[in-house]
């Protein structure tokens, strides 16, 4: 788990998001309820861009 | 009392678990505690909207002065809804682990109802083995 986390996006899982730094902002965004449940559901997801620290957001067709 | 009140007077996340409860954001489809004061600084970071459809957060916006909505942009048609704040990593990613305890495996432990379901999940499918092997002699 933490390897794949690691691999994703250069987070280190302990050092970053342990404890109550599991709700630091830098970890969440405001949804809409309806598209927080589908981003749950792994139907809406980020994908690296060539823009360094930025992510974009696709959807599953 | 607009949520900006919040922002400026709260010096941080709570502390501790009572300050905490006392903060709990409101939205009822949210599957984790979230403090509000996360809620709320997301919010504020997002410019109160939905970082997808771009709706604006409907509790904040009827919540507004004139010229909050101003200052945030929120003039014009558009649309409000219910948002949340959306964990990117999940907190279930921490759960279970142990990385004080040496050697302790960086694997999630399995909750107890879990446990009960791979449980009945392994009788279930011995049980049906056994049909399928001696149904022959019934």
């Amino acid at each position: 788990m933490w390897s794949i986390i690691e691999g994703f996006g250069n987070i280190d899982v302990l050092a970053e998001l342990d404890g109550a730094n599991m709700h630091r902002l830098s970890n969440g965004l405001t949804l809409d309820v309806n598209i927080h449940l589908v981003f749950d559901d792994l139907e809406l997801w980020f994908e690296e861009v060539q823009v360094s620290n930025i992510k974009r957001f696709s959807f599953s067709p | 009392m607009h949520r900006n009140f919040y922002i400026n007077a709260m010096t941080g996340p709570p502390k501790d678990h009572s300050t905490a409860k006392q903060a709990v954001s409101p939205p009822a489809t949210s599957r984790v505690y979230v403090s509000n004061y996360d809620f709320l600084q997301a919010l504020h970071r997002d410019n109160y909207r939905c970082m997808i459809t771009g709706w604006v957060n409907r509790n904040s916006y009827k919540a507004m002065t004139d010229a909050e909505r101003q200052q945030f942009g929120l003039v014009g048609v558009f649309q409000t809804s219910n948002t949340n704040f959306c964990h990117i990593f999940p907190p279930s990613t921490n759960w279970g682990i142990k990385p004080e305890v040496p050697g302790h495996p960086k694997v999630l432990s399995l909750t107890p109802s879990f446990q009960c379901r791979l449980l009945i999940l392994f009788v279930v499918t011995v049980f049906w083995v056994c049909v399928e092997h001696y149904r022959g002699f019934w």
